[in-house]
């Protein structure tokens, strides 16, 4: 009877009911969209980590992480530790692909036809093109000219397209790079310019500048050492189980003076963040959820001032006042219900859009970095968490919310809500 | 049988804590409406009574404490020997569930549901019938007060005359000690409302339901054996029908 009671009571007031219904479905779609766009950005921006800047895991020498955002060059994995390191690898880990490589900061000079000057800093980079590409893909983001490959690598540059539009550099341009070599002296090199490259990592396409480790290693009198050794722990969602079983073996195996970090260790300004727009959600979300409540409640509100005398009758034949607040509780729900079939069925196609073609909001904000790693054209995934929870919390406050009402009517006496 | 004895109900207005100062001598007393100031009085099984008198005597007041709608300041209730003022809040749903029916003024239908569910409502709560039996009984009440063919109809599909035998029949359906009912013809043209109490009296006879009305209508008066005039909150006078 309860249920047949609540559905009639909710189709009587059809467009109340309506009304409130797609308040709570506007409510759905707006969270569902903000939780969607915001798993969207840490899934992109996780990926993009991994696939142009960090890579799964890094081995630093020791010393070197505590340091790490200034680029010592002090601080150097030698290449008898990578020997050791080799061996252990092949025999343990040998399905893990890694990579070599230098990082320094860099100051790039470039003088144009025009006889202009102008001079960037960037991030160097030497890397292995052989095994470099088995962790990294960047070489899959060249937007003019090339990456390096067989004999010509030597004295070139690949620059991220950030940093050439910025320093106005084309392909075929030579360059100035200037940086610290071993013991800290500065060496200075004019090589051109036969890569750009755009990934999806904004910093990586505004500071990064790929040059061939084997060069570098004689430019810079490195003796075969590097600042890095970075792995490709495979992709996003398998890289915390990796990691978590390369981290052991590698304490185990003891190798003297190197250190293995996972990428979110190293990019902890990127979880940091994460996890901080997991609380703009939740506050987000919460706030979506206040606003159905007080429709919903407004709605009852209004239902149970026009029934006060249903009411009363109700409770004169002897029902109590749980089964009248069951009853308004029920028609909470079926609004909420209608509310939530609204909702999901709008927000399919919305995160559907948003998943395969996503919002370019670079119009709207340039250059802004706005720390993920991310490009300015956002994508949604489908967080499934969200197209369960979000449903199924309106529900639960559409339900709960009819109660506030009710409950303020039903603790006085049936005369009194006779009387009122 | 029902029982009154020297019951007071006083009514608090919303700040019923505070004092308000008196004008004349400065002197603090709680704001205080005195609806019933001591009413004593007996009503046997089976009578058709009538509680009579001006608006503000104390008649909705009283039907309202005798079925545990409302709770009393002092004084003692009983209904076929339960004393009400001792009952807690389930013992009085259960007894209004079984001893007592409900007429109102203005019926207080449920509009979403048909005559024969506002009828079955009264009977769902009893859990002692099954759903063929309740169904039955409803169309049952609802033949008896006149309204064969009219079961699937809702209360707005139906005239006011109609709209109170569906409230008649839910009051009796469960064949309750009493039938309190406050004003029933007050929103009832006086041929409707001679035919309605015929049929109420009919019933009275039939079933030997002690029908309590209060009314200040005297069509209602002249058709009960006795009537109780309430003035001030206090028994004024007694009589038969008028």
């Amino acid at each position: 009877m309860i249920f047949s009671m609540a559905w009639k009571n909710m189709l009587r007031y059809k467009r109340r009911s309506v009304i409130t219904a797609a308040a709570i479905a506007a409510g759905i779609l707006f969270s569902i969209f903000t939780d969607g766009l915001l798993a969207g950005l840490d899934q992109e921006s996780s990926v993009n980590m991994m696939e142009y800047e960090t890579s799964g895991a890094k081995i630093y020498a020791g010393g070197y992480f505590e340091k790490r955002k200034t680029f010592p060059v002090n601080f150097l994995i030698s290449r008898s530790q990578q020997a050791v390191f080799e061996k252990w690898m092949n025999r343990t880990f040998a399905s893990v692909k890694y990579t070599l490589r230098y990082s320094a900061v860099c100051e790039l000079v470039f003088s144009n036809t025009d006889g202009l000057t102008g001079s960037l800093n960037g991030l160097l980079y030497g890397i292995d093109p052989e095994s470099d590409r088995f962790v990294f893909d960047t070489s899959r983001c060249v937007e003019s000219g090339s990456w390096f490959s067989g004999t010509t690598e030597g004295t070139s540059v690949v620059l991220g397209s950030g940093i050439a539009h910025d320093l106005g550099v084309v392909v075929g341009d030579y360059i100035t790079v200037q940086c610290k070599g071993r013991g800290g002296f500065i060496q200075t090199m004019d090589v051109p310019v036969t890569g750009i490259v755009r990934t999806g990592n904004p910093v990586v396409n505004s500071t990064a500048v790929y040059m061939d480790l084997n060069y570098l290693n004689d430019m810079l009198e490195l003796g075969g050492a590097v600042t890095e050794v970075c792995l490709n722990l495979g992709t996003v969602a398998q890289q915390p189980a990796s990691f978590a079983r390369f981290d052991k073996a590698f304490a185990e195996s003891a190798q003297t003076g190197l250190s293995v970090y996972s990428w979110q260790e190293l990019a902890q300004d990127v979880v940091a963040l994460q996890n901080t727009k997991s609380s703009i959600s939740g506050i987000m979300i919460f706030f979506m959820f206040v606003i159905s409540a007080v429709g919903v409640s407004n709605t009852i509100l209004m239902s149970i001032m026009e029934r006060k005398n249903e009411i009363g009758m109700l409770k004169a034949l002897g029902y109590s006042s749980g089964y009248v607040k069951v009853l308004f509780m029920t028609e909470g729900f079926f609004i909420g219900v209608l509310g939530c079939i609204i909702g999901v069925f709008v927000s399919i196609p919305v995160t559907w859009f948003m998943v395969n073609y996503g919002i370019d909001f670079s119009g709207m904000m340039g250059d802004i970095d706005i720390g993920y790693r991310v490009s300015l054209v956002m994508h949604s995934c489908w967080h499934i968490i969200g197209f369960l929870f979000i449903p199924a919390g309106a529900l639960c406050i559409a339900s709960f919310s009819a109660l506030i009402p009710a409950h303020g009517l039903l603790k006085k006496e049936i005369a009194d809500i006779f009387r009122n | 049988m029902i029982q009154i004895e020297n019951v007071v109900k006083t009514y608090f207005p919303d700040n019923a804590g505070e004092r308000k100062k008196l004008k004349n001598g400065g002197k603090d007393e709680i704001s205080a409406v005195h609806a019933l100031r001591g009413v004593s009085l007996k009503i046997e099984d089976g009578e058709f009574t009538a509680v009579a008198g001006p608006s503000g005597s104390g008649k909705t007041t009283l039907l309202n404490l005798t079925g545990c709608l409302d709770s009393i300041t002092s004084g003692k209730i009983s209904i076929d020997g339960h004393d009400i003022s001792v009952l807690n809040y389930r013992q009085k749903n259960v007894l209004r569930q079984e001893k007592i029916g409900f007429i109102f003024q203005s019926y207080n239908l449920i509009p979403v549901l048909t005559a024969q569910e506002n009828v079955e409502l009264a009977l769902i709560l009893l859990k002692r019938y099954t759903k063929e039996e309740i169904r039955s009984m409803a169309n049952g009440i609802l033949r008896e007060v006149g309204l064969d063919g009219l079961q699937y109809r809702k209360p707005g599909e139906l005239s006011g005359g109609q709209q109170q035998r569906i409230s008649i029949a839910r009051a009796l359906v469960k064949k309750p000690a009493v039938i309190l009912a406050d004003e029933p013809t007050a929103n009832l043209d006086s041929h409707t409302s001679r035919t309605i109490l015929d049929l109420m009296k009919d019933l009275n006879k039939k079933y030997g339901t002690t029908f309590v009305f209060s009314t200040h209508d005297r069509t209602v008066m002249e058709h009960c054996s006795r009537v109780i005039f309430l003035k001030d909150g206090l028994v004024e006078r007694e009589g038969t029908g008028i």
